[in-house]
């Protein structure tokens, strides 16, 4: 993918003059002077994925120095060398209280249709009227929150999406010194180090403008009104080449209503907000424990105790994030920088290590507060990312296979360093890249606890040396004891897994490979140092128990069964209307129960589970390409894995919502379809896959009102969001 | 049972072979899974610490990956270490292994594959306690059926 360090200066300028060339087609592109439609037609997207082999446009056309891939020239570092800044711990969400008088406009069941005036570069984007709504949301009852009497909001929290812009409002929750010594009262500017340029404006795009990435801590049983603020530019061409000034925002893995989800067909406008409504309620609550009985069942109650509430405990899930899914779109504003954390705490999963109560697990956190404490349970966010030659973030839509960045990020730092004292810490590690994947290790492979997997604890913790592969979106928590080392001691985190390409590790290497330096592939090896800097003052009461989260009983009996098949050459039977675009180009689809390799339209309904069942579903794929397939709304578990349940690993027998499929591998799931109604969707989260065409919708139906069905499928546009019949019903 | 299942797996080998000269696999020769037991060896360790005795059988499971997309095929593998034991040399000390460790690596047929793992008393072990060692599998592997024809597992502590 990218040149080696030793290319020749010839070669490197015949790199970055293909890149410069993709570049104008990228920004045609991204600025609807050209379709994706028109690309195809052209060839420079061949029909079978890849991009065409034209001289001077593909990073992979042949090169007049040898039959290899040209390749993209190495991100120039201006110098960095890694571990020589501080990782900057994520920067919390202001959390508003009673956010129905709180906030202005008042959050409403169904979308405020307040209209406004409309921006004439909007107007001018999106012709049919200077005015529009105030909320971007689709209106009336179909899209209004559901159960929204029941859970109204109790915590609100607003951010913006904008332009990069230097932090002058750090809060990292903790006290500088658990922060590596960062004052968080310094402006912190949108760059990766100190020897990089800071990003522009438009290149980076992320909530609330700034960095490092945002953390929002909330407790179950608290319903949030999250109102994102679009303030991105209205003109679409004001994106520095690559990203869509339009968004939707995927509460991953939220249970809640399709309203709430981020559906990728219901993104909004420049000017206008979004209120998602994320009620943080227990998987079951209909049907399980309804009383509230269970004291397991639960969430602090800001005193030292547990207010009980409804629900199955075994759902419990602690580790999120949110990010974009606009449709086609999703790759390219997660790589500028949508992308954000959210900690859940629970009676079980509190974030106090020293309540004993006989619930909480007493994870490695702090005391300070009754829950969501910091101190000791830190989150990290990897990234991948390439630069180009002026130092500003440079992304390639033509790679349909799978987008990599040669640089590794944390936190939006490039391999930064992280002081820790020497006792138990939890790390909340989120693959927030576009393709690439890890295998993490210690350098010195000191064992650590794997605790959860895709923000579900585990039934038990697991000690290990390396993590198994881990795919876009996907989250491990691990916790690692620093009473390993001694004070003054130095260990890193390593990548074992090394790509080629974007289509799937290439190789995973071991561990003496990894740190060896000649890998060809810039993000192998330690991407971020643990400094033991001293003793904890006070002693370690933190506890990583044996067991943690049993799994959900599966006892309901089985609706349906479906089968969905992840490959390429795909075809879509849907027109491309003219604005908004409903159905998508491949080359990547899904097969439906043996049917036709579709390619993507959010107006087509490929499967309708009926609300209150269970089903299982079998995701598998052909070849040697690994899909980390996502599918919303509530956390599955993995019954077999190439046709037996010993073949699932033990690190995959708890819940999951990321589901790799391994080369040429099948999974079978259970899933449960409760609680909530409307459209969902399941895609590939390698996002390049995913916004060309591997990605479906679902919709949970049947249930009665508001439920219709189908559904109608939105049409967003800045004048206001109009409906369309489903387009298509697969059986 | 593994000899069972390896008898089956011949039989599916050869159809596997014919489908490779003919076209991409069908998904579900693919899936087929090779496991192969194979008895572990000790080796010395390289620092300084106490050598340790493993004894018992890791099982690999593998199986070779045919795309037409990536030029030559992946191939798989499993290795599940939970049929080991070590004992420490000098101290007696019983070591329990529960690692299972999956590798993704462009086929070949030789394949080294080199992998950390911890091990532990027993699972309340204070992780102060816990040892790793690294294992190292050599592997010959049959071009034409993806089985693995002969293998050598050898273990280090660290």
């Amino acid at each position: 993918m990218f040149l080696p360090p030793k290319a020749s200066k010839r070669r490197i300028e015949e790199a970055e003059n293909a890149r410069r060339n993709r570049q104008e087609i990228v920004q045609a592109l991204s600025h609807g002077q050209v379709s994706r439609r028109d690309l195809f037609k052209w060839g420079a997207f061949t029909t079978v994925g890849g991009l065409a082999l034209k001289h001077g446009l593909s990073p992979f056309a042949s090169s007049v120095y040898a039959a290899v891939p040209t390749g993209a020239p190495l991100s120039p570092l201006f110098g960095a060398l890694p571990f020589t800044q501080a990782m900057p711990r994520a920067d919390l969400l202001t959390r508003t209280p009673n956010p129905m008088t709180a906030l202005v406009p008042a959050p409403t069941a169904q979308a405020n249709e307040t209209l406004q005036n409309l921006n004439p570069a909007l107007v001018a984007a999106y012709p049919g009227g200077s005015r529009g709504p105030v909320e971007g949301r689709p209106p009336g009852t179909i899209w209004a929150h559901q159960r929204w009497n029941e859970y109204l909001p109790r915590i609100g929290v607003t951010a913006t999406q904008e332009g990069a812009k230097a932090n002058k409002a750090y809060n990292p929750g903790v006290a500088s010194s658990l922060n590596s010594g960062i004052n968080p009262a310094t402006s912190i500017p949108v760059r990766f180090h100190p020897n990089m340029p800071i990003q522009d404006a438009n290149t980076m795009w992320t909530f609330n403008g700034t960095v490092p990435p945002k953390l929002l801590l909330s407790r179950y049983g608290e319903p949030v009104l999250f109102r994102h603020h679009n303030k991105l530019p209205f003109d679409p061409t004001l994106n520095n080449g690559f990203g869509r000034h339009t968004l939707s925002t995927h509460e991953h893995n939220g249970h809640h209503g399709a309203e709430n989800d981020g559906f990728t067909g219901a993104f909004f406008f420049p000017g206008q907000f979004y209120d998602y409504h994320w009620p943080l309620v227990l998987a079951g609550f209909t049907t399980i424990n309804t009383a509230a009985t269970d004291i397991r069942a639960g969430t602090p109650n800001g005193s030292g105790g547990i207010t009980k509430i409804a629900g199955d405990w075994c759902e419990t899930m602690s580790s999120h994030w949110f990010h974009d899914h606009m449709f086609e779109f999703t790759a390219q504003n997660v790589y500028k920088g949508n992308c954000a954390l959210h900690n859940l705490y629970s009676a079980v999963d509190r974030g106090n290590e020293a309540i004993n109560d006989g619930v909480n697990l007493r994870l490695p956190s702090g005391t300070a507060k009754d829950w969501g404490n910091l101190e000791y349970d830190v989150n990290l966010m990897l990234a991948d990312k390439a630069f180009n030659a002026n130092g500003q973030l440079q992304f390639d839509i033509f790679d349909t296979e799978g987008f990599l960045g040669d640089q590794i990020t944390v936190n939006f730092a490039y391999k930064p360093f992280f002081e820790v004292e020497r006792r138990k810490y939890r790390f909340r590690i989120c693959n927030g890249g576009v393709a690439r994947m890890y295998k993490v290790s210690l350098s010195d492979a000191k064992p650590f606890y794997f605790i959860g997997n895709d923000g579900n604890l585990l039934p038990q913790r697991l000690l290990m040396t390396s993590t198994d592969l881990m795919s876009v979106a996907e989250r491990y928590d691990i916790v690692i004891d620093f009473t390993q080392w001694s004070v003054g001691s130095k260990v890193q985190m390593v990548n074992l897994a090394e790509h080629d390409n974007g289509k799937l590790v290439s190789k995973v290497l071991s561990l003496s490979e990894a740190l060896s330096g000649n890998s060809p592939d810039a993000g192998v090896g330690a991407f971020l140092e643990f400094r033991v800097v001293r003793n904890p003052a006070q002693p370690d009461v933190s506890q990583v128990p044996l067991n943690l989260i049993p799994n959900p009983s599966l006892a309901a009996p089985v609706a349906r069964e479906r089968v969905f098949e992840f490959g390429r050459g795909a075809n879509q039977t849907l027109p491309e209307t003219a604005n908004p675009i409903t159905a998508s180009q491949g080359p990547w689809g899904i097969k439906t129960d043996g049917g036709a390799m579709l390619a993507a339209a959010y107006s087509r309904i490929s499967a309708q589970p009926k609300f209150n069942t269970r089903e299982v579903w079998t995701l598998k794929t052909s070849g040697g390409w690994d899909h980390p397939i996502h599918i919303h709304f509530e956390e599955g578990q993995i019954i077999s894995r190439d046709g037996s349940a010993a073949n699932v690993p033990v690190w995959e027998r708890g819940r999951k919502d990321t589901y790799r499929l391994r080369p040429g591998g099948e999974v079978k799931i259970s899933l449960q379809f409760r609680g909530w109604g409307g459209m969902f969707m399941e895609h590939c989260h390698t996002t390049t896959h995913e916004d060309h065409a591997m990605l479906m919708r679902w919709d949970i139906s049947n249930a009665g009102s508001p439920f219709l069905q189908p559904l109608p499928t939105p049409m967003p546009r800045p004048q206001g969001v109009t409906f369309t019949a489903a387009a298509e019903v697969l059986p | 049972m593994l000899h069972h299942f390896k008898v089956r797996w011949t039989a599916s080998a050869l159809c596997l072979a014919a489908l490779m000269a003919l076209a991409p696999l069908p998904a579900l020769a693919q899936n087929r899974m090779n496991p192969k037991a194979v008895a572990v060896t000790s080796n010395a360790p390289v620092t300084n610490v106490e050598a340790v005795n493993f004894v018992g059988s890791a099982v690999v499971t593998s199986r070779i990956v045919p795309d037409p997309d990536f030029g030559r095929p992946s191939f798989v593998m499993q290795f599940d270490l939970t049929g080991v034991t070590g004992t420490g040399a000098q101290s007696g000390i019983k070591y329990v292994l529960t690692s299972q460790e999956h590798v993704i690596k462009p086929f070949a047929s030789n394949q080294n594959v080199e992998f950390t793992f911890p091990m532990a008393t027993d699972d309340n072990a204070p992780i102060a306690k816990v040892r790793t060692g690294s294992a190292r599998f050599v592997m010959n592997v049959d071009p034409a059926s993806g089985l693995i024809t002969s293998v050598n597992a050898v273990m280090t502590p660290r």
